[in-house]
């Protein structure tokens, strides 16, 4: 049952990064420069990035236990990162926009 | 036909494309098949390669009225209205273009749905500012804002 639930959660969080994986790209011809121009291309750069992780998690089982805490890791790390610049864009059109 | 040039089919375009009229040649019919109102002339250029002499056939649908370019469309309306706000819309078109190149087309939409008034206008001004500031080119989003302002004499 836990293997069943895992690997559905693997399937799921592997789809919905290909779909961010659409939408970041299919974006990026429509913002080709400025404020959010920049940075999409660093968000688009770890969407990737995650995708390539996310696809790699169904053989996470085989790799030793000290491997996997980094990976693991290392995903946080990118993660906050993802979050900060994320945040930081909304902040930035925000204060565009009002201004 | 310059290479930055994004050509959209006008309503009589439209309808011999649909109406499968005889107006046109075969070869005519592919590039205005190709026309979808997002591709630059050098994109077409550089990818369709089953239209015969392109940039010919284009011109010839050109000169027909069977496609137009965004600010063609406001050149021509200015004309028939004679209008200070289409006259203004026009140089602001023009400098959006030499600006912005291929990036322009948006912020020429965003004009030309606007009022003529020089109010009006002005706010559109501060909207594609912002535009171009988050989407295009954040250095020349004060330029293309103080030199639209000289045109409309704010």
């Amino acid at each position: 049952m836990d293997f069943n639930v895992t690997t559905l959660l693997n399937v799921a969080a592997i789809l919905i990064m290909f779909y961010c994986l659409y939408l970041v790209l299919s974006l990026k011809s429509r913002i080709p420069g400025g404020m959010v121009g920049k940075q999409w291309n660093f968000l688009t750069l770890l969407v990737v990035l995650f995708t390539i992780g996310y696809l790699t998690t169904p053989f996470s089982g085989q790799l030793p236990d000290e491997i996997l805490r980094l990976v693991v890791s290392s995903i946080f790390v990118f993660g906050a990162v993802y979050v900060a610049v994320t945040v930081r864009l909304i902040f930035n059109v925000i204060r565009e926009l009002t201004e | 036909m310059r290479p930055d040039m994004v050509l959209s089919r006008t309503p009589r375009g439209a309808e011999i494309l649909l109406n499968r009229g005889t107006e046109i040649s075969t070869n005519q019919r592919r590039a205005l098949l190709v026309v979808d109102g997002k591709t630059t002339v050098a994109n077409l250029e550089k990818n369709v390669f089953w239209v015969t002499d392109l940039i010919s056939a284009l011109e010839e649908l050109y000169a027909m009225g069977l496609i137009h370019d965004g600010a063609s469309t406001i050149n021509v309306e200015a004309g028939m209205d004679g209008g200070a706000g289409r006259q203004l819309k026009v140089q602001l078109a023009a400098i959006a273009r030499e600006l912005l190149g291929s990036n322009a087309e948006r912020i020429i939409k965003k004009m030309d749905e606007a009022e003529g008034t020089p109010d009006a206008l002005e706010q559109v001004l501060l909207g594609c500012k912002k535009l171009i500031k988050l989407t295009i080119n954040e250095e020349l989003a004060d330029t293309f804002l103080q030199r639209g302002r000289k045109v409309i004499g704010k």
